[in-house]
């Protein structure tokens, strides 16, 4: 009924979806899994965007458009043409019921999907400047978020103790504090402005040589389908291209248990609109549609962050610096004196033909940073072209037939190495799906915009070969499953020799009803690491392995409250015999007091694990926007509660808090974020206002 | 000479990691879907699980060969013989594999037929010799293998087949048996094109593997097949085609440090 109302009210829909989707099983896999692949320190808020994207804007089944049905990553291309050839023949879908009636699309797709869609059905009016500017709608939000535990970082030692080492001190204070306004009308126009501080940067100056205001700024106007003029970004933006080899910004979906990776759908131009500080563009980018051709050029000019090698500035014009530095991090003198060091000019194209099944686009461009960069001297690294100027041009296709959908892209970095990914989705029965994946990525091409699909975050020194199926034998069951197997033909970091290494995995899926489902996962991969002996010098290279089962119910027990469980278990050998293993064990409540537009989620969760390796890592409910997936090791508990209210029409209310205690530790974390005690506690708010 | 069987000997046991020697899976249908057989009735059943023999309707001949890794001194050779009549099925098989310093044969006399309506039953008489050259001589031994198959309904089929279950000495020295192979499966038909198979296989030697494939018919005539195995990891997958009497097999499965192994087979049906 919940689920009928989220349909019919889309005022409503539009903001409580967004804890839906929080619920949606593939999205949360993907977060965990990508969580997993980039380790403990990963910057999950550079999802913001591509996730609020999703929520906040639903898909309109009945949008006739086949671009407009593709932002869907549930659904694959046979059922799009499905759907497409029914509305075409019946007329729009009236209520989500409806869609059981069309050919690949049963009970737990649709149930999938709900968070996501709409069925509006509204003729096309006529665009007006007047209107855009009128009855568009702004919306502003203010976040807050903070450790309450002191850390030993912002402690106000003696100034002796800070000029000895200043990079144990942050100079600002533990707040997190972040802005956005946007100004949206429909889909056409919207601009935009972003203001944020991270814990320990500084708000407000202290003294002249500091920096005034808010850490992060970042603005944009995008302007969507005014004729012959298809996009238009001026500001801080996002770029997409083909498969995302050659150009590739913002998230782009991985492996994942519980979904088939699939044809990329590139969306070309799109407003950077969230906090992330390393991950987008500014400056210009334009494209125009003519009949079957899109054109887009864009330019971009930014500061990036870099560490500058000391000694050499004195002699020398050009400066030299060893890394960029991609935290977004400016807390330190340190990371102050590394804050936009070095300047980045991007400037390139994409052409994409379009007709009917067949597609094919030429992307090229060209990226250069006005220092020069010390070239690493690491082994695994020696392949690799000096950053300081590169250019990247690529070709890619895709091609469906029927229930068969070919695709790929190839690229190639000027001087040096080429790229290939080739993929296959095919539809072989409504109740199966097969994708392969076929990925080559030479050890000297290294592109820091691609985001193709592969093992390794980065789409270089790496081949192989991907095979998975989704199938539903029941209407009540369905089971996923893939194998990727990969090997890196050259060194990497920690890998001292070529290498090769496995993964597979299932899941199987039960409904209960509409109640609820359960479902059952499980994960095995065999990668290659360097030993750790102590009693050899040259380290061999060896496998370890390591199992993963996952166990979830979840239950809407009244139309007021939904449960839900979850028991994860992780086992790994590692490379020297050495075993170890993590359990976690969690309660889920989700209260929805049918009154007042509110909710209020809870969990309790218990974790032990061996050590580190073993660590877990499980998704948790947080603020539409930010991202909680927080790595548990060691002995503890964890909980957190969050509540979600709607004080007034236009205004709505985020606030959570959570805590973990560990048993096994008197202190947290090392540097300047430990914590002396057993106990991290963080609370978060966040209001949105609507006009 | 002693170099050359020294290095079969040492090569041998390598890829027994990998490669089953008395029985081996035949058919280039069943190697294109990783070997997930049991389940499976088609002319090699006669060799992966007997009891599939019962859905032969014709007599059937069939040629098997695989050429693993490509290493010639690993060549395997089959041919088998299906023969319907009107008390069951009956069968027999071949199979060559190794060269002329080592080699394994397994000869095989085979009988299956229905019990009722979904049940069927095969059991197969075994003898199997194993020839290492210069003085090791030659070592002959019998044991036997069965299976069954069960239709659970339109969509589901279930396989059991055990191979050497009373693990027969190949030499006292050392208490040395020939191991026993036991698999379950099943396979489910979504459509007169499509099917998925599963299996899980135990080699008292070896880690227990999964092995799973699928096979697409297309334009009624051509098959297009994949799969998967784990322990060790490797792919495989092949096209298959029908013309008149002749089912036209070819297939490869990839190793992830081996390579591919590259397998073809042809079966012919008599009469109709």
């Amino acid at each position: 009924m919940g689920l009928l109302m989220l349909l019919t009210m889309s005022s409503y829909a539009q903001s409580i979806d967004s804890v839906q989707v929080q619920e949606s099983y593939p999205l949360e896999n993907q977060v965990e899994n990508i969580t997993e692949n980039n380790d403990a320190e990963f910057d999950a808020s550079q999802w913001n965007d591509d996730l609020e994207d999703l929520s906040q804007k639903q898909v309109n089944l009945n949008s006739l458009n086949e671009n407009e049905l593709r932002r869907l990553f549930l659904i694959n291309e046979q059922q799009i043409s499905n759907l497409l050839a029914y509305t075409a023949e019946y007329g729009p879908i009236a209520s989500v019921y409806e869609l059981q009636l069309i050919e690949g699309f049963n009970q737990e797709i649709i149930e999938q999907l709900i968070p996501y869609i709409c069925l509006d059905f509204q003729p096309i009016e006529k665009f007006q400047w007047e209107k855009a500017l009128r009855y568009g709608h702004g919306e502003t939000i203010a976040r807050y978020k903070r450790v309450l535990e002191p850390q030993s970082g912002y402690e106000r030692n003696n100034d002796s103790i800070r000029v000895t080492s200043p990079n144990n001190y942050y100079l600002g204070s533990p707040d997190a504090l972040g802005l956005r306004f946007l100004y949206k009308y429909k889909d056409r126009v919207q601009y935009g402005l972003v203001a944020e501080k991270d814990p320990g940067e500084t708000l407000l100056p202290k003294a002249d040589s500091l920096k005034k205001g808010f850490d992060f700024y970042s603005a944009h106007l995008y302007l969507n389908d005014f004729g012959k003029l298809k996009h238009l970004a001026i500001g801080d933006y996002h770029l997409q291209f083909g498969q995302g080899l050659t150009f590739w910004s913002g998230l782009a979906m991985g492996k994942a248990s519980g979904m088939l990776p699939q044809r990329k759908r590139a969306t070309a131009i799109r407003p950077h609109a969230s906090a992330n500080e390393i991950n987008f563009l500014r400056g210009v980018a334009v494209s125009t549609e003519l009949k079957h051709l899109t054109i887009t050029a864009f330019a971009s000019s930014r500061k990036r962050d870099a560490n500058q090698l000391a000694g050499d500035t004195v002699n020398s014009e050009e400066s030299l610096f060893s890394s960029l530095q991609e935290t977004g991090y400016h807390r330190t003198a340190g990371e102050l004196a590394d804050r936009k060091r070095v300047r980045e000019f991007i400037a390139g194209g994409n052409m994409a033909f379009r007709e009917d099944r067949f597609r094919v686009g030429f992307t090229a461009y060209h990226i250069s940073y006005n220092g020069n960069f010390k070239p690493s001297d690491a082994l695994y690294s020696q392949f690799q072209a000096g950053i300081s100027e590169n250019t990247f041009a690529g070709i890619d296709y895709s091609y469906s037939y029927k229930r068969l959908t070919c695709y790929g892209e190839g690229s190639y970095q000027l001087g040096h190495g080429l790229a290939q990914v080739h993929g296959l989705s095919f539809t072989a029965d409504p109740a199966l799906s097969v994708a392969l994946i076929f990925r080559d990525y030479r050890k000297d091409y290294n592109n820091s915009f691609s985001a193709a699909f592969g093992e390794g975050s980065k789409n270089t020194n790496e081949r192989g070969m991907y095979a998975g199926i989704i199938t539903t034998p029941y209407r009540s069951v369905s089971l996923t499953a893939y194998a990727d197997f990969f090997q890196y033909p050259w060194l990497r970091y920690r890998i001292d020799a070529p290498s090769t290494g496995h993964e597979y995995s299932a899941q199987l899926v039960y409904m209960l009803g509409r109640k609820g489902n359960t479902s059952l996962r499980f994960r095995y991969s065999l990668t290659p690491l360097n030993g750790s002996s102590e009693n050899r010098i040259v380290q061999p290279v060896s496998q370890s392995e390591r199992f993963y089962w996952q166990w979830q119910l979840n239950w809407q027990a009244f139309s007021w409250l939904k449960t839900g469980n979850k028991v994860y278990l992780v086992k790994k050998n590692s490379t020297e015999g050495i075993k170890s293993q993590g359990y976690f064990v969690c309660q889920d409540f989700q209260f929805i007091p049918g009154k007042w537009e509110s909710r209020i989620s809870f969990r309790y969760a218990l974790f032990d694990t061996d050590s580190y390796e073993t660590r877990m890592y499980a998704y948790e409910n947080d603020i539409p926007g930010g991202f909680s997936v927080p790595a548990l090791s060691g002995k503890g508990s964890r909980c957190y509660m969050m509540l979600y209210f709607r004080l007034l029409r236009y205004l709505q209310v985020w606030i959570r808090y959570s805590r973990t205690f560990y048993s096994n530790i008197n202190y947290i974390s090392d540097g300047p974020s430990r914590i002396e005690g057993n106990v991290k506690s963080e609370v978060e708010c966040m209001m949105k206002i609507r006009l | 000479m002693k170099t050359a069987i020294f290095g079969t000997i040492v090569l041998i046991s390598l890829i027994t990691k990998t490669q089953a020697q008395y029985w081996i899976p035949c058919g280039g249908r069943a190697s294109a879907m990783s070997n997930a057989a049991v389940a499976i009735a088609d002319a090699f059943s006669v060799n992966n699980n007997q009891a599939g023999m019962v859905m032969i309707k014709q007599p059937t001949a069939a040629l098997f060969f695989e050429n693993p890794y490509f290493l010639k001194e690993l060549s395997t050779q089959s041919f088998g013989i299906n023969l319907p009549t009107a008390f069951g099925v009956f069968g027999s098989v071949v199979n060559y594999c190794g060269n002329s310093n080592y080699n394994t044969i397994k000869a095989g006399l085979a009988y299956a037929r229905m019990f009722g309506n979904s049940f069927s039953a095969g059991l197969q008489l075994d003898l199997l010799n194993t020839h290492l050259a210069e003085s090791y001589g030659s070592k002959i031994s019998g044991t036997i293998e069965a299976g069954i198959q069960i239709k659970v309904n339109n969509k589901l089929s279930f396989g059991a087949h055990v191979f050497n279950p009373v693990q027969v000495h190949l030499a006292k020295y050392m208490n040395e048996r020939i191991p026993t192979i036991m698999r379950v499966g099943w396979v489910y038909i979504y459509s007169q094109a499509l099917l998925l198979a599963m299996e899980v296989k135990k080699n008292t030697g070896l880690p227990p593997e999964f092995l799973s494939g699928i096979e697409y018919k297309f334009f009624g005539k051509g098959f297009a097949r994949l799969g998967v195995a784990t322990s060790p990891f490797r792919y495989s997958f092949g096209t298959g085609f029908l013309f008149h009497h002749f089912s036209l097999d070819i297939s490869s499965s990839y190793h992830e440090s081996l390579g591919f192994s590259p397998q073809a087979s042809i079966a012919y049906a008599f009469g109709k």
